[in-house]
């Protein structure tokens, strides 16, 4: 991972779908685990914040049922809300002590394996985050630290206050990274390269849009159904132009062309650029982890990666640049009074 | 004219800066001259200029312009662009800056630039080594400040993790493209420069004359930046001509006739009233633009117009613009 020691599969399970009233329920959870983990995935993503805390709760009850905790790199997050307190959220030392602890409790283990904060919080002086978590891995509460969702410059800055301070560092930055949501690629993952920090790139299959299979209309069981709503549609707004459309159309073409399964194509592009460590998926159903297994159990042929990559390309050029993504730009200055 | 501070640095520059890469290219050297005259008239104190701008006449002219005033002036020039064709004659080494500080002050006829700039960041030169060049420029008394231009981001903050590791100096100051049709610092490079206190010098404000309602539709006109005359009119094409930019600029021509402003005041005190930038860097290639940017610079314009022209550049705002220089590095652009 990175320039650790530490060895992680080059694809990650991600769970914020565990125990998500729009996900799955703990039984699949844990079906979806044990497949993934059969299949050779060793990398296990999950944050204190998904399914209010259950995501972790079902990872630690199928660790108490199994006896597979140790063959696994289990990476937790901090930062989000996850009380009404007004230190319930955050990068405070005051947070991240007490949140660790509780994910702790939730996932039934004595240590996280990579403990990232979740986006950059800007109230809360970098050197004060570092220090907390350098201080919960000298307890052995944690053994890695990372970073997600941050600008290039903050993760700049915080790896400079980690070498001049001498602490732990951040060893993998976790981030947007998909055909359609190409921004990581321009400044963030050459500084993760030249640094040696993993890149562990989410939503690599853009919440599905990239699967082909809302260019009718959006399944009202998926990421952009019911549950986009929920949120605002979120989703909806970020994906669902016509550019996008079109581009998302082009490569359902050259999977039809070239007999390979989209997902294949998308996930391939990400895993294969030059610096990415590990692309993060998520799976609610069997079937959509066997569809994924079966993608990643063999390379598309050359040719049309190469017509992926026009079609990225071509997008790339009139696409909006979006990283870091909104959640992450609270620093961003707007025009002030004459 | 306001005279702000540089970033966190002690020292104060006019907001208005002038640009000098037409110095020796559009402008013949008496133009020039007349040209810093009538700015500096206008209160300006502040230069920019490049070794690189028209194979070092624009600094050539800019000496001739300082004798007899060269406290009064708040020199900038910048180092990068290729020197000849021999394997160091490009890239800011430790080498490379020394020959280029030495060139650059006997064409400006001065024995110090107030604020020597990095022209590019440096890709095939380890970051502590031109940090430590730049430092020791300032230590020999041949800068007083250093900056950088078109860094990215984390570029500059390596570069100023750098220099407190090293006790070198560090650079204060970051020069970049920023107008309504180039928003994309706001992404990254004005909230880092906001948080350590480098000041920002934005240049081309008005996207090289697009903003002042010109050149619009692929129609160039005679002697602007985008018709062929201009060595780097193609750049500023690239840059720039786009149809989603031209339907800004009518929007923001409306919004300039609506409260009966210039577009050249409200475009460049768009840029200006961005609290993490210090100064516009602005050209002209006459001395009538510059009485009528100085006309504009004093021009009141209402904060509901700034919020107007934020709202109507909205659609290109997450346009990604590259970080790249106008200057090949292939071709051979300064001299020794």
């Amino acid at each position: 991972m990175g320039r650790t020691g530490v060895k992680v599969s080059n694809l990650c399970l991600g769970s914020d779908n565990f125990g998500n009233p729009f996900g799955c329920n703990e039984a699949t959870s844990h079906q979806i685990m044990a497949k993934a983990f059969d299949a050779g995935i060793n990398f296990l993503d999950t944050s204190d914040s998904y399914s209010i805390g259950d995501s972790e709760r079902v990872i630690g009850n199928y660790f108490r049922a199994s006896d597979r905790r140790d063959q696994i790199v289990l990476a937790t997050k901090y930062r989000s809300q996850v009380g009404d307190g007004i230190n319930d959220i955050g990068a405070s030392r005051y947070h991240i002590v007490r949140t660790v602890e509780a994910s702790l409790k939730r996932l039934k283990t004595d240590r996280i394996d990579l403990l990232y904060c979740h986006s950059w919080d800007a109230e809360t002086p970098i050197e004060e985050m570092l220090r907390a978590v350098d201080d919960l891995i000298h307890q052995g509460k944690v053994l890695y630290a990372g970073a997600s969702n941050f600008p290039s410059w903050v993760l700049a800055s915080a790896l400079w206050t980690s070498d001049v301070r001498n602490l732990y560092r951040f060893e993998a930055i976790q981030s947007v990274f998909n055909i359609l949501q190409p921004g990581l690629a321009v400044e963030m993952i050459p500084l993760a390269k030249k640094h040696g920090v993993a890149v562990v790139p989410y939503s690599p299959l853009a919440s599905g849009f990239l699967t082909g299979k809302h260019l009718g209309s959006y399944a009202s069981d998926s990421k952009f159904g019911e549950r986009d709503d929920s949120r605002g549609g979120v989703l909806k707004r970020r994906y669902g132009d016509d550019l996008r459309h079109e581009t998302v159309a082009g490569l359902v073409s050259v999977s039809e062309r070239y007999g390979e399964p989209v997902i294949r194509l998308a996930l391939q592009w990400v895993a294969e650029h030059d610096g990415v460590t590990a692309p993060i998926f998520g799976a609610r159903r069997i079937d959509q982890l066997d569809g994924i297994l079966d993608a990643w159990s063999r390379r598309a042929s050359d040719e049309a990666m190469a017509e992926v990559r026009e079609i990225s390309d071509e997008f790339g050029a009139s696409a909006p640049m979006n990283y870091p993504p909104v959640s992450g730009q609270a620093g961003v200055t707007t025009p002030r009074a004459v | 004219m306001n005279y702000v501070r540089l970033g966190r640095t002690g020292l104060k520059v006019s907001e208005y800066c002038i640009g000098g890469d037409n110095f020796g290219g559009q402008m013949d050297e008496a133009e020039s001259l007349r040209v810093m005259a009538a700015a500096f008239d206008g209160g300006v104190n502040f230069i920019d200029t490049a070794n690189v701008y028209e194979e070092g006449r624009s600094e050539t002219f800019v000496g001739k312009f300082m004798q007899g005033r060269r406290y009064d002036v708040i020199l900038a020039s910048k180092g990068n662009g290729r020197l000849g064709l021999g394997p160091n004659d490009r890239q800011v080494s430790r080498k490379y800056a020394m020959q280029a500080i030495d060139d650059s002050l006997r064409r400006l006829r001065t024995d110090y630039i107030d604020l020597y700039q990095i022209h590019d960041f440096p890709t095939d030169v380890p970051v502590d080594e031109f940090v430590l060049a730049y430092s020791d420029i300032v230590q020999a008394g041949k800068a007083r400040y250093i900056g950088v231009a078109n860094f990215a981001a984390f570029q500059l903050v390596e570069a100023l993790w750098q220099a407190e590791k090293l006790g070198a100096r560090r650079f204060d100051c970051l020069q970049g493209r920023y107008s309504l049709l180039a928003r994309d610092p706001e992404r990254e490079l004005l909230p880092v420069c906001k948080e350590y206190g480098v000041g920002v010098m934005a240049f081309s404000p008005r996207a090289g004359g697009l903003l002042l309602g010109q050149d619009l539709h692929f129609k160039a006109e005679p002697g602007s930046r985008f018709s062929p005359a201009f060595r780097h009119y193609q750049s500023f094409r690239d840059t720039y001509w786009s149809q989603a930019n031209f339907d800004v600029v009518e929007k923001i021509v409306a919004i300039a006739k609506k409260y009966g402003i210039s577009m050249n005041a409200l475009t460049s005190r768009w840029v200006i009233s961005n609290p993490a930038v210090t100064v516009c860097i602005m050209g002209a290639h006459t001395v009538e633009h510059v009485r009528s940017n100085l006309e504009a610079w004093n021009e009141d314009v209402p904060r509901e117009a700034l919020d107007e022209a934020t709202a109507a550049s909205e659609a290109v705002r997450t346009t990604y613009s590259e970080v790249t220089s106008t200057y090949n590095q292939d071709q051979i652009s300064a001299k020794r």
